[in-house]
């Protein structure tokens, strides 16, 4: 190890990296930072668990129409810890909507996203962005007829856009329907294009971080120096915090994997619609907002809250940051949770039969319910 | 007047553009690449919908026109009619509903009447009709 060192002293100026990497890790960090600050590197965590994975899955998985669907059965039946691979990265998915949801709501309600730190909420915003587009495109990688469908369903939708819809519609499934071009799109996007952008946006990010520091709870412009008092080092005090909610996670993933295991279903066929086609978890919200408007209007409706959520920072310019001295934005922000939230549940029981209390109920198209005779 | 100056900035445009040029024509090529290069389905003349004895009145078939679902609809005064089966709200395929003699999408509740017109639901349009023709007892649909 000296050997090493002193053979790479003589090539690259080592006092300086030392130097830089030594300011990195006890960099302090403000003293109400806490176990809700761990929701942003449990999304780093998943980015790593999906990169993994994914080039796992990658090297059993044929990305053609013929044996898209047997690749991904082989891999879950036949292949050594298949199933464990498939399933990390199938619930990895959804756990890394939820951390970088959780891990937004604490930025707003801390008002973390406040001047100077403008960017980094957006370039954070940007990758949940991507992150639901790598859902996006992956969910109709395994070619069953859940996964056609809702990207039939999903492509349709963009047709509606005036003037270019028709073709964007088209270059995105490169064809008139979903088909093996839609299929070859959607893998080089998900496994070339959407890694590079997220892997930029993430840097981009983390550099805003480390050069910023994270916010504390003063107002803006009123912010302490990063020393004194309270303030905790990253290494080896919030590391080690990281490290434990590391271990726990990766154990509850591995445990829902096991309980819950990813499915299959049937593969697809493009002449029959199966009944009750609805879209995972996290596009509910805007698949029930987009039945409630004309096609058109639907989609110029459902662009407004994550134009907002984009631009947040640069419409709520208050210099406050502390929960209880923000009360219209909070309110507004718990607002768009609450609504968010109804709409997703709205989505979900839309079109589906329920009992409840030993009452049947149908939920029509809307949401709305009706007792069954 | 410094006599370089202009020299440097005819330079530094000519240089500019010239990135533009390369860059844009290069772009152009790689957006066309993109695009798809051909329309898929319908290819040449009339695709085959089954034999006309087994399609009863009132009833319907789905068929396969070249990759594309094809619904056959026999009406009850005789003759028949073939629809389009993608609903044009947003893509799924219709199903003929024998109990209410309405072409039902099953995603989002759409119905169709058998003249392929909306009767409810989000559709915009009716659904596309293609001519039949009857050559004996095989039916064949211009798609």
């Amino acid at each position: 190890m000296k050997r090493l060192r002193s053979w790479l002293a003589e090539r690259l100026p080592m006092p300086a990296i030392d130097g830089f990497l030594k300011a990195q890790a006890s960099k302090p960090l403000p003293p109400h930072t806490s176990w809700w600050h761990t929701f942003g590197s449990l999304a780093l965590f998943l980015l790593v668990n999906q990169i993994v994975t994914g080039i796992l899955l990658m090297v059993y998985y044929r990305p053609t129409t013929e044996q898209a669907f047997e690749s991904v059965g082989y891999i879950s039946a036949k292949v050594t810890f298949g199933w464990l691979i498939r399933g990390l990265h199938a619930w990895g998915s959804t756990l890394m909507v939820i951390m970088l949801l959780f891990h937004m709501i604490r930025t707003f309600f801390s008002g973390a996203f406040k001047k100077p730190r403008e960017l980094t909420w957006v370039a954070g915003a940007l990758t949940l962005a991507v992150t639901l587009t790598f859902c996006f495109t992956g969910y109709l990688l395994p070619w069953n007829q859940l996964s056609y469908w809702a990207t039939t369903v999903g492509t349709e939708a963009s047709g509606a856009i005036p003037v270019a819809g028709q073709g964007l519609r088209r270059l995105l499934l490169g064809g008139e329907a979903v088909s093996q071009e839609t299929l070859s799109r959607f893998y080089v996007v998900h496994v070339v294009v959407l890694p590079w952008v997220i892997g930029a946006l993430v840097a981009v990010h983390f550099a805003l971080i480390r050069v910023q520091g994270l916010a504390t709870l003063e107002r803006v412009g009123e912010e302490r120096p990063p020393k004194g008092a309270g303030w905790i080092p990253f290494f080896p005090h919030h590391v080690l915090k990281e490290l434990m909610v590391f271990s726990i996670f990766l154990a509850a993933m591995i445990t829902l994997v096991v309980l819950s295991p990813a499915e299959l279903g049937e593969k697809a066929d493009p002449l029959v619609t199966p009944a009750g086609i609805k879209p995972e978890w996290y596009f509910l919200p805007t698949y029930q907002l987009l039945k409630y408007f004309p096609q058109l209007l639907g989609l110029f409706v459902s662009m407004v809250p994550p134009l907002l959520v984009l631009i947040w920072p640069f419409l709520d310019r208050t210099p406050e940051r502390r929960f209880s001295k923000r009360p219209v934005s909070v309110a507004i922000g718990i607002s768009a949770l609450v609504l968010a939230v109804g709409l997703g549940v709205l989505g979900w029981v839309s079109e589906r039969k329920l009992s409840l209390f030993g009452t049947p109920w149908h939920f029509d198209h809307y949401g709305m319910p009706s007792r069954e005779p | 007047m410094n006599p370089e100056l202009p020299r440097r900035t005819v330079l530094d445009f000519a240089l500019r553009a010239g990135f533009a040029l390369v860059a844009g024509g290069m772009a152009v090529p790689g957006a066309l690449y993109l695009w798809p290069a051909s329309r898929q389905g319908p290819g040449e003349g009339p695709v085959p919908a089954g034999p006309a004895d087994t399609l009863t009145p009132g009833s319907a078939r789905m068929v396969n026109a070249r990759g594309r679902p094809v619904l056959v609809l026999a009406k009850p005064d005789g003759g028949f009619r073939a629809f389009s089966a993608i609903c044009t709200h947003l893509g799924c395929v219709v199903k003929w509903d024998d109990a209410t003699k309405t072409i039902l999408c099953p995603c989002h509740a759409g119905v169709f009447g058998s003249d392929g017109k909306v009767q409810s639901g989000p559709p915009p349009r009716p659904l596309p009709e293609y001519d039949v023709i009857r050559a004996g007892n095989e039916l064949k649909v211009k798609v």
